[in-house]
């Protein structure tokens, strides 16, 4: 249980940080290449569309979104959390935050919906350099690829694999 | 590789004492050009990464001293 200290504590963590995840969307929405795409924080409408993914036969993964993005936002201020919506309707999730001593931010969880022609990567990416900057992070990791067309697909923006903790790495 | 990093060094120079929305517009566009000029294999359809536990369900993986690595070293280990 949280004291109220504490709790106080989160909160403004959690006012400040949002600023910050806020400019990185908004920028990363302004420069992307296809207008359609926007970045935005996860909230009831991206818990609503993402029901329509349940339904998905060939979703790759049958994560809980939402449970995991509320345990996040209660733990992890600090978090990176987008969700990528084109033509208004949800096309991927994404959700990270700072290593261990905050040098690098990882990509923990990324998710491009089942049905969606999104460049969902590059648009995660873009945001994700923009909150990097922010936090002053020095390298990106994306964890745990799928699979090895996912991870070769990292690895042609300039990421390397790195077997031993299984996930991909770049230098900022 | 060298280009991107001459590119990012200026902006940093140039980006001291700019507000956080110029900075994050910055490195924006400056991941933006990189992803365009990489842009070389068409995105897999089905795309997810992730740590699921054994029942397939999304975890919360423990951050320890380790996720901290030289990025060089561990390329070179990678590499042999």
């Amino acid at each position: 249980m949280m004291t109220g200290i504490r709790l106080r504590m989160r909160d403004e963590l959690e006012q400040r940080y949002n600023i910050l995840r806020l400019n990185a969307l908004n920028s990363a929405t302004r420069v992307l290449d296809d207008p359609s795409i926007r970045l935005k924080l996860v909230d009831n409408a991206t818990y609503t569309a993402f029901q329509q993914w349940d339904k998905q036969p060939n979703r790759i993964k049958d994560w809980d979104w939402p449970s995991t993005l509320q345990q996040w936002k209660m733990n992890f201020p600090k978090r990176f959390e987008a969700a990528a919506w084109k033509n208004n309707k949800l096309a991927g999730l994404s959700l990270g935050r700072p290593t261990y001593a905050g040098t690098g931010l990882r990509l923990d969880y990324i998710e491009k919906a089942p049905v969606t022609d999104i460049r969902l990567v590059e648009t995660m990416l873009v945001a994700l350099t923009a909150y990097s900057s922010l936090l002053g992070a020095n390298h990106l990791k994306i964890m745990h690829p799928v699979n090895a067309a996912v991870r070769d697909y990292y690895v042609s923006f300039g990421f390397t694999y790195i077997s031993k903790q299984d996930c991909c790495i770049k230098r900022l | 590789m060298a280009d991107i990093k001459q590119i990012k060094d200026k902006q940093d120079e140039k980006l001291k004492g700019k507000s956080d929305e110029e900075k994050a517009l910055a490195a924006a566009r400056r991941a933006m050009e990189e992803m365009r000029s990489k842009r070389h294999l068409k995105e897999p359809d089905q795309l997810a990464s992730g740590k699921s536990d054994k029942n397939g369900n999304m975890v919360i993986e423990e951050l320890t001293p380790e996720d901290e690595i030289d990025i060089d070293e561990e390329n070179n280990k990678d590499s042999k």
